[in-house]
């Protein structure tokens, strides 16, 4: 359990550390699936390198299409492993801590602002009363009825 | 309409008037009527996610475009996945760890003042109207099709459901309507996959090698010596109006609101990269059979109703192959999904539209954050029933236009608008808020101006030849972006204060907890926390 006092410390720690990972892996990653799929576009719209048969019913443009989606589920688990890594390693536990306990909070707030509402409607619907009430007893005097 | 379509129908619409009922017992706040409360797990929100982009507009117009167009249509199936890995490392997370409600807020954490929230708030909203009326037309004349109804009919019970929806259920209602929808186009991808196979020998290379055999057919008829197989390529204009509309609908799902602010109805960033990687795994298992029932469909069908998927620009290929392969159980299935997933959609595009309105322009911009609760889920409300309405009344007389190129515009505004915004704010030091105003309504007008002058809905054509503004309005929304935060970078103190700011925000973008106070969750996380 991190002390209170080092708090700020221990997110700085964490901070620096998913940076890094991040920098690390996600721009390589970037320029790889941009570079792999607009080569596919270029070479598909623009060249015929890619209409000729790899085997009867296969192109190597559908084959190069497929590929794209491997590697498109390939990159993600790789990109999801190693940052869940990195984060497992070094989030400080007192972020989670926080989050369930200031939760609590914000739904006693919530209840006490949904039951002040209902009790402005209440009052509302009374004096809207008395106000009709007020007005058939001034309009039964002016009229006397 | 047949009794079976009829009982389907009615089921389904009857399933989703129940998750809005369940939904409406929980849409008390505002927090739970934009965001659902971030109480979606990472799973259920992958999956609507994915129903998001598995559109009516993929799971018939992929398809009917592959059936009709070859390999050139499965560009629409390929760069979905790409888009949502890009998703997942540049954008999901740093925007759920500082986003609450709107991407709005993500711009607000650096930039004060309400020049740059009102300019990203207006091109949200200008997105979702623009993509949200295309959808209403494109989804008003496919249930004028499918069920036989008028189109005046088919845009109002549309409207009347829609609106119902999202009003009553919020982005609770919304989230599961589109998970339900999801799995059911699932199942209707495996059913048709299934029955196709079937009549091939359970051989999908059996039906590549036969659809092989189908030469492509060119403005003058079939091309000799191509295929269905090979790509179709009609000249440099047609290539590079291609290759600009991939790179623009790519690019643009990093920018999309209804899209993105469906990271923030998740508790923390991991949940958002949870949401990223399960949406893709639905993209690739299911994009990847669509050349295999769409060469299927184009195999097994008769000339008589193949001549129907051409002349509906392949949009009834797949009723009309489940018709084929099922009879009429299967095709009214498959009609209810197709409706199904124009509701979710649209739902969708109206909750994102309401946060922008009621938090970002009413909320922060007008009343300078000084709204109670009450107002504020009052007004959220309002803005939700407006939307709704709204583009359904400019949908209704729209009905014999050709709003196609409204979607593309949508999307070029997304890519060349807002993914520059969000892109420049969450990394790069010497953005301004100059920059990012300047830059934003850059790509704008770019990507109006081409659309215009382009004139796709005239036969004869416009003044220039590309009708998708991507490749030009994105680098310049880009560059204007760039230029402008060079020339107006702050000096001394408040250079320093910048400085200062990004740290935070790079260190909150990463961590989701604000330095400055780290005991102090963000309101995004501790309403989530649960």
């Amino acid at each position: 359990m991190v002390l209170p006092e080092n708090r700020a410390a221990a997110l700085q720690t964490y901070y620096d550390e998913m940076s890094a990972a991040r920098k690390r892996i996600v721009g390589p990653l970037v320029i790889f699936t941009l570079f792999a799929f607009f080569l596919q576009q270029f070479l598909t719209n623009f060249t015929s390198v890619m209409d000729g048969l790899v085997f009867a019913g296969l192109t190597w443009a559908y084959l190069y299409g497929f590929a794209l989606f491997f590697l498109v589920v390939a990159l993600t688990m790789y990109y999801t492993r190693a940052i869940s890594k990195v984060e497992a390693a070094h989030r400080p536990d007192f972020l989670d801590a926080n989050a369930v306990e200031q939760y609590q909070e914000w739904r006693e707030w919530e209840s006490q602002q949904a039951e002040l509402e209902r009790e402005e409607a209440v009052r509302d619907e009374l004096y809207e009363k008395e106000l009709a009430d007020e007005i058939r007893r001034a309009h039964g005097k002016e009229t006397g009825k | 309409m047949s009794t079976e379509a009829a009982v389907i129908f009615v089921v389904l619409v009857a399933a989703t008037l129940g998750v809005t009922w369940w939904a409406g017992q929980r849409n008390k706040s505002v927090e739970a009527h934009l965001v659902a409360a971030g109480s979606i797990s990472g799973r259920a929100n992958g999956v609507a996610i994915a129903g998001d982009f598995i559109s009516a507009a993929t799971f018939l117009g992929t398809t009917g475009a592959i059936m009709l167009a070859g390999f050139n249509g499965f560009y629409y199936a390929v760069y979905i996945p790409v888009a949502f890995l890009l998703a997942l490392l540049v954008i999901a997370e740093p925007l759920r760890n500082l986003g609450h409600f709107t991407l709005g807020d993500v711009l607000a954490t650096r930039f004060r003042g309400d020049g740059v929230r009102g300019a990203i708030a207006i091109s949200s909203i200008v997105v979702s109207v623009v993509y949200m009326v295309a959808q209403f037309v494109g989804a008003a004349l496919l249930i004028k099709l499918l069920f036989g109804i008028s189109y005046f009919w088919a845009a109002l019970s549309i409207g009347v459901l829609t609106t119902l929806y999202t009003l009553v259920g919020g982005m609770l209602a919304t989230t599961y309507i589109q998970i339900i929808k999801t799995s059911l186009l699932l199942v209707c991808g495996i059913l048709l996959l299934f029955f196709v196979l079937y009549h091939f020998g359970w051989s999908p290379m059996e039906i590549f090698r036969k659809a092989g055999e189908v030469p492509l057919k060119g403005a003058k008829g079939p091309i000799e010596g191509s295929s269905l197989l090979q790509p179709l390529r009609a000249g440099t204009a047609a290539q590079w109006e291609q290759f600009s509309l991939i790179f623009g609908v790519t690019l643009g799902v990093l920018g999309l609101p209804h899209v993105l602010v469906r990271f923030l109805t998740v508790k923390d960033s991991s949940a958002a990269r949870t949401s990223a990687v399960t949406a893709i795994w639905i993209f690739a298992g299911f994009l990847i059979v669509l050349p295999v029932i769409s060469y299927g469909a184009r195999l097994l069908l008769s000339k008589e109703d193949f001549k129907i998927v051409a002349d509906t620009k392949g949009n009834l290929g797949m009723p009309l192959l489940a018709n084929h392969v099922g009879g009429d159980i299967m095709l009214a299935f498959v009609s209810a999904v197709a409706f199904a997933t124009i509701l979710a959609a649209l739902s969708g595009l109206v909750i994102a539209t309401t946060g922008s309105i009621s938090h970002d322009l009413y909320g922060k911009v007008l009343r300078k954050g000084i709204v109670d609760h009450k107002q504020q889920l009052r007004v959220a409300r309002i803005a939700t029933f407006g939307t709704a309405i709204a583009a359904m009344l400019i949908a209704l007389p729209m009905g014999a236009l050709n709003v196609a190129f409204l979607a593309t515009l949508a999307i070029a505004i997304a890519a060349s608008a807002n993914l520059p915004a969000l892109l420049m704010t969450m990394y790069w030091r010497k953005a301004t808020a100059a920059g990012i105003t300047g830059g934003m309504i850059a790509g704008l007008v770019t990507a109006v101006a081409i659309i215009l002058l382009s004139q796709p809905w005239s036969a004869t054509g416009g003044s220039i030849s590309l009708k998708s503004p991507g490749l030009i309005s994105i680098p310049v929304g880009f560059i204007v972006m760039a230029i402008i935060s060079l020339m107006t970078q702050p000096k001394g103190e408040a250079k320093v204060e910048a400085d200062q700011l990004f740290d935070r925000i790079r260190i909150q973008a990463t961590t989701g907890v604000d330095p400055g106070d780290p005991d102090n969750v963000p309101p995004s996380q501790r309403v989530a926390a649960h």
